[in-house]
């Protein structure tokens, strides 16, 4: 089948007022201002108060999570982290759910339209029972979730142009990733695993031309996006509906399984299950690679901020994700070599470095995995 | 706020009944310092807004006085009425808004997923 086509479609989408594109630039760039200069001054002073009361002597957790508890720049930025979303998403006629939906008598019937000789390329089960775990939760604050409501697809698309504020095309991080791959192999045929709005499958099909690609998600109204992004993309992926935890996939399937930062969204004890069925879609010698967050060795502050910040925005699995050793749980579903690579301090090359002695922010991970 | 024990700020688990409180400490000379600093943006705004009614009056792409002398048709006085409106109501929300989050977060994870 070809997989790509080079007549390019307009982007479906809402109609973006002057005043909402200028509020939510404003939005964007305090995120970046959060990350970057007020991170920095909050660990500044912590450790400032820190060395003060404690010297030199290794931080405990506990000591961490009292002294931020009473850092004013830590309370504001954990008071941004929160409320920096539910603006942006639920702020009345400029957020992004509010503005949506109030297109919806003109969105949803387009949406549909887009979707209705879609064919084998997208399938859905609206008989699927949605896993508790991702129904409990309205992840990231979109409010309803992203598998609620028609246009849910549409807001998580939206919603994500400014997760990582500083990035220009938020399609960089898998290109990051897919650097880390073993070399010398034909990932012939590929899986976006809790593909989402598919902008990872459809940027690795542009790119990787003759690769089949595929994206399963458990939720229905990020499919329907993501087809018609591939759509406009002139790019061809087969998207369906399963719960990860059984997938339709024949046994010894793809070349390659990718994910990025799902393991936060999963709780520990459904993963090692979630890990033997990817496992199982593999081909011998296939791949699964994916990025995660971590914890910073030996940063105890790093780690307070980011169990605190995963509760604030709705992470509720984010606190055992980033404690939790993949590698390792890979290699007991099966997998013949599981490792975990560290993708480096300060990855948004736009963001200012904190200062010497603050943690980097974050640590993200490879986990790159071999059937 | 569930599960949090002895902090003000710093979280133990999800949120799912009301909004947290977060800030505590914050002075309320940082806080004078940011209004100030907004003013000021705003007056930016405001004298570039009067230097473009005089440049353009110079350019005779605006009778003098247009501005402050302007009727609105009917048409206009009802949009001008909805978007002050609207104004209105973005900002008096934040200060009157319910304490309820927006998203929600089912409790049933804590004993389900979350507790070890």
């Amino acid at each position: 089948m070809p997989t790509i086509q080079n007549n390019k479609l307009p982007e479906f989408g809402a109609k973006q007022s002057r005043d909402y594109i200028s509020y939510q630039e404003f939005i964007r760039c305090s995120y970046v201002n959060v990350y970057s200069k007020m991170a920095e001054r909050a660990y500044q002073s912590h450790f400032a108060t820190r060395n003060a009361r404690h010297g030199n002597k290794p931080e405990s957790r506990e000591i961490a999570a009292r002294l931020l508890d009473s850092n004013p720049i830590f309370q504001l930025k954990s008071w941004c982290i929160r409320n920096l979303r539910r603006l942006k998403y639920s702020q009345p006629d400029l957020g992004i759910y509010t503005m949506i939906n109030g297109q919806s008598d003109e969105l949803v019937p387009k949406l549909e339209s887009l979707i209705a000789d879609a064919g084998d390329d997208l399938l859905l089960n609206p008989d699927l029972e949605i896993p508790d775990y991702y129904r409990w939760v309205d992840f990231h604050q979109q409010p309803n979730g992203v598998w609620r409501g028609d246009l849910a697809g549409l807001i998580y698309d939206y919603g994500r142009r400014t997760t990582n504020p500083a990035a220009k095309d938020p399609n960089q991080v898998y290109r990051m990733m897919w650097k880390h791959l073993p070399k010398n192999r034909d990932y012939k045929r590929v899986l976006d695993w809790g593909t989402g709005h598919g902008g990872g499958i459809i940027t690795w099909v542009r790119e990787n031309l003759g690769s089949e690609g595929y994206g399963v998600d458990v939720a229905a109204p990020c499919l329907k996006l993501a087809h018609v992004r591939a759509r406009e993309a002139g790019v061809r992926v087969k998207f369906s509906q399963q719960d990860i935890a059984n997938m339709s996939y024949e046994t010894d399937h793809f070349d390659m399984v990718f994910h990025m930062f799902m393991f936060h969204e999963l709780p520990q004890q459904v993963t090692p299950q979630l890990l033997e069925e990817v496992r199982r879609v593999l081909k011998p010698g296939g791949v699964f690679i994916g990025m995660e967050l971590s914890l910073i060795p030996e940063q105890p502050s790093q780690h307070v901020v980011q169990f605190s910040e995963g509760w604030l925005n709705n992470e509720p699995y984010m606190p055992a994700c980033v404690e939790a050793n993949y590698a390792d749980m890979g290699l007991k579903a099966g997998f013949s070599r599981s490792v975990s690579i560290p993708a480096g301090r300060n990855q948004e090359k736009n963001l200012a470095p904190v200062s010497k002695e603050a943690p980097p922010m974050s640590l993200w991970n490879y986990y790159i995995m071999e059937k | 706020m569930s599960r949090q024990d002895s902090f003000k700020t710093v979280h133990n688990g999800p949120i799912t009944d009301k909004e947290p409180e977060l800030l505590h400490d914050l002075s309320l000379d940082r806080i004078m310092s940011a209004v100030v600093a907004l003013a000021g943006e705003l007056y930016v705004v405001r004298d570039r807004v009067k230097v473009l009614e005089a440049e353009l009056e110079k350019a005779d792409s605006l009778a003098p006085g247009a501005v402050e002398n302007h009727e609105d048709t009917e048409e206009e006085a009802t949009l001008r009425a909805a978007d002050a409106q609207a104004f209105a109501n973005r900002f008096w929300t934040q200060l009157t808004m319910s304490d309820r989050p927006v998203s929600q977060i089912d409790p049933r994870i804590i004993s389900k997923y979350l507790d070890e």
